[in-house]
């Protein structure tokens, strides 16, 4: 593990969004909670200095914790319905599909995300 | 082709950034992480775990069969739906003229 959970803010987060999770199966608790952890090593080791601001902004691009459980906590149980995959799983999985997602891919899913509706879209 | 597939595979962070860089469509990154283990859990996509030499192991995602078979069903619908708005829009559109 590396120094950078012993920063105040991080800590802090984290401790809110494992709270947050106690909704969530232990497991998918503690899965994601390392998930978002792990995420803010990444984004931390690859901003330069970590200030206060590279911090602050890292956890403010995450979202709030309770956002993030709330994700989580979707369709855990019920099967997808048939031919309603949501708007963000679609971009995820062209992102897979196409090794350069880059403008070409982001201008025509912006296109998608705008005409295109469905409870299980994301935050967006 | 198939090689190109193949190897379009991404780790998470990599992935959840590409995905917050589409404008409009992402407002909290960490959300996306809840939505790729929904995909894992569907089967969509495989993850594996890869050495990293600036950190701990990496977690990468990558198309399954069943996630391709599933954007190709999408795509076709997606044509059904743009074709039938694009229709009513052109049904509007003369409307519209006529109108005036």
């Amino acid at each position: 593990m590396t120094t950078l959970h012993t920063d105040p803010l991080v800590a802090d987060y984290l401790r809110r969004l494992d709270a947050a999770a106690a909704v969530l199966p232990p497991q998918r608790r503690a899965e994601l909670v390392a998930e978002i952890r792990e995420h803010v090593d990444e984004a931390l080791r690859s901003t330069g200095p970590v200030d206060e601001v590279a911090v602050r902004n890292v956890l403010e691009r995450l979202g709030p914790p309770d956002e993030i459980v709330d994700a989580a906590g979707d369709r855990t149980g019920l099967p997808p319905e048939r031919g309603r995959v949501g708007v963000l799983e679609v971009v995820a999985l062209l992102a897979l599909l196409i090794p350069i997602v880059g403008w070409l891919v982001g201008s025509v899913l912006v296109l998608l995300s705008r005409t295109w509706t469905s409870p299980g879209a994301g935050s967006a | 082709m198939l090689a190109l597939l193949r190897d379009a595979e991404q780790y998470g962070f990599e992935l959840v950034r590409s995905l917050s860089e589409v404008d409009g469509l992402v407002t909290s990154e960490g959300t996306i992480y809840p939505l790729l283990t929904r995909l894992r859990r569907d089967q969509l996509v495989t993850t594996f775990w890869r050495e990293s030499k600036s950190g701990p192991p990496r977690r990468y995602y990558q198309l399954t069969d069943a996630g391709r078979a599933a954007l190709t069903d999408f795509t076709r619908d997606w044509a059904r739906f743009r074709d039938g708005v694009d229709m009513l829009l052109g049904m509007e559109d003369r409307h519209d003229h006529s109108a005036h």
